[in-house]
């Protein structure tokens, strides 16, 4: 039947264009468009080649549906009109290429003082040494704001609104929240205790308040970052 | 975003407001009672002149649910598979009611300055 498979093939190039996007989001994007086709034949009451071409033609290209899904903003974006599988790869190249350098420079620099500290003083010394290093104000500071500024910048980047739709889309935004992003604070906070813990452990307890007082500024930033982040969206 | 010397190839600029516009249409049709996808679509194209791809609500209704301003249903159908039943949340009301406000306001500006008497042609 030639009219099925023009619907295969439709699907297989959705199925295609959509690996840019999240894998669990890829399989439903294309089972959503695969029911709205049979439902759409179903109503026409006619299956024949010029009813499916019809279907399709309704629906829109598999490039144009993966661009909505990737640029909900702004599908006619001209990041959007290149094959998806070069923007995208491109598009996160890019962004993950300066989380890996930030984390690889970060994770290098502990590597090299734990391996030292370990070395000369034995592993709990180097476990230790290690929440030391991550929650003094001197390193923890300048990694919180890189962090923040790096969060903050992709979260700009996501909701981009359009010019004149955005008058509406920014009074709206405000209503919008999107709580799904873990909380720094929170990290921070389970750090510290984590942090106060070993200390206990290891045997130096008597640490412990001079750890706390030098700890309690990097969550408080940590929070602060949370209330920045969650506000920056709010104003659009 | 830039516009300036893209816009005359992006055609009219009704297509940007309706792709601001289409999230609080597809709310206000799951507003009142719940409503499965392809119904979505079809009143959005009965509607006239809002979808022109019908492919891209299907993203626009993952972004609901991501926002958690619809919340889903999966019910059994006669005629085949289980549908997925979608009905506005609270935070959606809200979105919504925010919306219809701005919207009127701004509805009521250009309708006032573009189809004022007087400003048609004779």
């Amino acid at each position: 039947m030639s009219s099925d498979q023009t619907v295969s093939d439709y699907l297989a190039r959705l199925r295609s264009a959509a690996v840019v996007l999240p894998r669990p989001r890829q399989s439903e994007l294309v089972a959503e468009v695969g029911e709205h086709i049979e439902a759409a034949l179903e109503e026409s009451g006619a299956r024949d080649e010029v009813s499916v071409r019809n279907v399709l033609e309704r629906l829109g290209s598999p490039d144009e549906i993966v661009a909505a899904e990737r640029y909900p903003d702004d599908p006619t974006d001209p990041r959007a009109q290149v094959p998806p599988s070069a923007a995208g790869a491109r598009r996160s190249a890019g962004r993950s290429m300066e989380t890996k350098v930030v984390f690889g420079l970060v994770l290098s620099a502990l590597v090299v003082v734990l391996a030292i500290v370990a070395l000369s003083q034995g592993p709990s010394a180097a476990l230790f040494a290690l929440g030391f290093a991550l929650l003094t104000p001197y390193v923890a500071i300048p990694l919180v704001i890189g962090l923040a500024v790096l969060f903050w910048s992709q979260d700009r980047e996501r909701e981009s609104a359009a010019p004149i739709a955005g008058a509406l889309e920014s009074a709206a935004a405000g209503a919008r929240t999107r709580g799904r992003r873990s909380s720094l604070g929170l990290v921070g906070l389970l750090a510290v205790v984590a942090l106060l813990t070993i200390a206990l452990v290891a045997g130096h307890s008597d640490q412990i308040p001079t750890l706390a007082v030098f700890t309690l500024p990097v969550v408080v930033a940590l929070l602060v970052t949370d209330i920045l982040r969650g506000r920056g969206r709010k104003d659009g | 975003m830039v516009q300036g010397d893209t816009r005359n190839q992006r055609g009219s600029p009704l297509t940007e407001l309706r792709r601001g516009v289409l999230e609080y249409c597809v709310l206000a049709l799951v507003r009142g009672q719940e409503t499965y996808a392809f119904e979505i679509v079809r009143h959005l194209t009965d509607a006239g002149g809002l979808v022109t791809s019908e492919g891209t609500i299907y993203p626009l209704l993952a972004r609901l649910r991501r926002d958690e301003f619809v919340t889903t249903t999966w019910r059994e159908s006669e005629s085949g598979p289980p549908r997925r039943y979608y009905r506005i949340t609270a935070a959606g009301n809200r979105a919504l009611a925010t919306f219809i406000a701005d919207w009127n306001g701004f509805r009521d500006a250009v309708d006032e300055l573009v189809n004022k008497d007087g400003g048609t042609t004779t």
